[in-house]
């Protein structure tokens, strides 16, 4: 057994803009510290955020720039609450990347869609920054996102840029409209369904037989029953859609236990698995 | 590989090195209860080895119940000063049985795959393991269905075996040869076909002793056959989910992960053990719980050792040591719950 470096010694990042996405969700913009390779991450993967005395949590990444990385962190519980007291000029602790990432090498030259219910947007924003810094690689994007109420709409003022770009579809829907609402209403998962589906659908027109398209999708555990009921509906390959999981996590490096589902750790296996290997692993996420 | 073969009385010679001052020597021994557990000790008329097992395993000296991961520096509070290290000394575990040195081993596979844990890495590093054959099992062991050969254990440094007043001593690795080699000693060499032969005699012997023997060869890799059963009920229904089996197995190594400050900008971050029968083990933070019952939680701690880390590693993270019997406040016995498994899954036990 050779000597290691200590993993939970985190590396330590300067807060340099935030921004309340609604009222529970604020971003922050990091200075990428020194220690961490920008080109070893991707989208999907997450950070073990930290504040000394306050604790640790396991944030996804939201977006990697070269000299920065963005994280949206959901106020929910006292370490995250202290997190969102911070602002710029402070600092971060974090480490990894840790996990696997949504598996953007094989899916050069197809189309991606993204389905995002309520925060899990915050992981697959990382794939859309990706996608729009490499689109010569791959054919269509389409984000569906569907969220609680018009209030819990976040990165409102991306999904405006989103909406004007090009081979780029963005749907949204709101489980619970209100009064002035004129938007869809009802679960993200309608989007699926080729008989409401519109002409300018990745799913059903530009790609009929589903051969080039993965789908990648992150939301509550819900949701993502339906979403696989949905997809069988349609046939949709099992080896073409891909969850990203959110169990509860300790140590981000496969040791605490506590994100273990079958013989799977969510943070070092996932946290992004094939529709095909999670029917052969217990539902415990 | 040089076999020895020496007077109980000379076993010092053995030890005494690791009872000088910034070496730790832990054995089982009497405590203050009056019950055999792994101690430091500091003479070694304290050993006491003619017993079962002690009834908490070893692994609190490599993974300690808690344990600091990283220390917040008082002069600069956003700049986490490394780790535990200088708190960790050289110690000789000596004493233990085939089954807890499988589950050190199992250990050591699970902590330093992928992204090596580095304290216990490092508690590793500066731990002599000396083992010592097996002639008394309790009536909770089931060693032998794990595998495991009461007389004779490979994942030592060094491993004694007793024969009458004396013991047979072999180096297993080179850490263990070369802190032989160290010993001024005057120890009469044997050929290693009278320890083989020793060891076989015990391994014989203690299994006989054991109440049974259960084959769990025909259903290795199968109880996920049988994870949607109904037989876990009978179990999980008597289950309190005290976590007890859970502290005093082996190999659970289960952690928790928090932040304590002694002062406003001095503290440290650290991990104490946790166990999978609790019920926010697996707590979302929206309020969603994928182990949400005890049925799901008892599934997991058997479905774990038996088949997950089977399939994972190739390993089961069981030794049969039966402390999970002996520890357990309702009378859930392990053991019984393997038998179960076996007759859902068509296999007769005989």
């Amino acid at each position: 057994m050779n000597q290691t470096t200590n993993p939970y010694l985190p590396s330590y990042a300067q807060i340099i803009q935030t921004k309340e996405e609604n009222s529970t969700i604020k971003s922050f913009l990091l200075e990428l510290p020194e220690t961490i390779a920008q080109e070893l991450i991707m989208p999907g993967q997450f950070f073990q955020l930290s504040i000394p005395g306050y604790g640790e949590a396991p944030i996804s990444v939201s977006e990697i720039n070269e000299k920065t990385l963005l994280f949206c962190v959901a106020n929910m519980g006292s370490f995250t609450q202290k997190i969102h007291t911070l602002g710029v000029g402070d600092k971060i602790g974090l480490r990894g990347p840790y996990g696997n990432g949504f598996p953007i090498s094989a899916s050069t030259n197809s189309n991606l869609v993204l389905l995002a219910g309520g925060i899990g947007l915050v992981p697959l924003r990382s794939v859309v920054s990706y996608f729009f810094h490499h689109q010569d690689n791959f054919k269509n994007l389409e984000i569906l996102y569907g969220a609680k109420s018009s209030n819990d709409i976040i990165y409102r003022d991306d999904i405006k840029q989103w909406r004007h770009k090009s081979n780029t579809i963005f749907k949204l829907t709101i489980d619970k409209p209100e009064k002035d609402w004129n938007g869809n209403t009802g679960f993200v998962t309608q989007f699926l369904n080729p008989t409401t589906s519109d002409p300018s659908e990745v799913l059903f027109h530009l790609d009929k037989n589903f051969s080039q398209t993965k789908i990648f999708v992150v939301g509550p555990p819900m949701m993502l029953n339906s979403v696989y009921q949905a997809l069988a509906a349609i046939n949709f390959p099992a080896e073409h859609v891909f969850v990203s999981l959110e169990n509860r996590m300790k140590c981000g490096i496969g040791k605490c236990g506590h994100c273990n589902a079958g013989s799977q750790y969510v943070c070092l296996d996932g946290p992004v698995f094939s529709w095909k290997t999670l029917q052969s692993m217990p539902n415990e996420y | 590989m040089h076999t020895y073969q020496i007077s109980k009385n000379q076993l010092n010679q053995l030890l005494e090195p690791y009872l000088q001052v910034g070496a730790h020597l832990i054995a089982p021994s009497l405590n203050s209860l009056g019950q055999v557990s792994y101690n430091k000790i500091q003479n070694i008329n304290e050993i006491a080895l003619n017993t079962c097992i002690p009834l908490k395993p070893p692994k609190s000296y490599l993974f300690p119940e808690s344990s600091t991961l990283v220390q917040f520096d008082e002069k600069n509070p956003h700049l986490l000063e490394s780790d535990a290290s200088h708190s960790i000394q050289k110690q000789m575990i000596f004493g233990l049985r085939p089954c807890d040195l499988s589950a050190i081993a199992y250990l050591d596979a699970f902590f330093t795959s992928n992204i090596s844990d580095h304290d216990y890495a490092q508690r590793r590093e500066n731990t002599l393991i000396v083992g010592i054959a097996c002639e008394y099992p309790s009536n909770a062991c089931f060693c032998t269905s794990m595998g495991i050969e009461p007389g004779n254990c490979a994942n030592a440094d060094i491993f004694v075996v007793p024969q009458g007043q004396e013991y047979l001593i072999e180096g297993l690795t080179v850490k263990g040869q070369e802190y032989l080699a160290t010993l001024s000693k005057d120890w009469k060499e044997i050929s290693p076909e009278l320890i083989t032969g020793r060891k076989n005699e015990i391994t014989e012997q203690s299994s006989s002793k054991l109440i049974e023997h259960i084959d769990l060869s025909k259903i290795r890799g199968r109880l996920n056959e049988i994870y949607a059963s109904d037989f876990w009920n009978k179990y999980s229904e008597a289950c309190i989910a005290c976590g007890a089996c859970t502290f005093d197995c082996p190999t659970c190594s289960c952690f928790d992960v928090n932040d304590t400050l002694k002062s406003s900008t001095v503290g440290c971050r650290y991990r104490s053990w946790d166990s999978c029968s609790f019920g926010d083990f697996t707590l979302h933070a929206s309020g969603h719980n994928p182990r949400s019952s005890k049925l799901h939680r008892l599934r997991q701690r058997i479905m774990h050792k038996y088949h997950y880390t089977v399939e994972k590693m190739d390993l089961w993270s069981c030794t049969g040591c039966g402390r999970c019997i002996r520890v357990c406040p309702v009378g859930i016995n392990t053991r019984s719950i393997l038998k179960d498994a076996k007759e859902a899954l068509g296999e007769p036990n005989n």
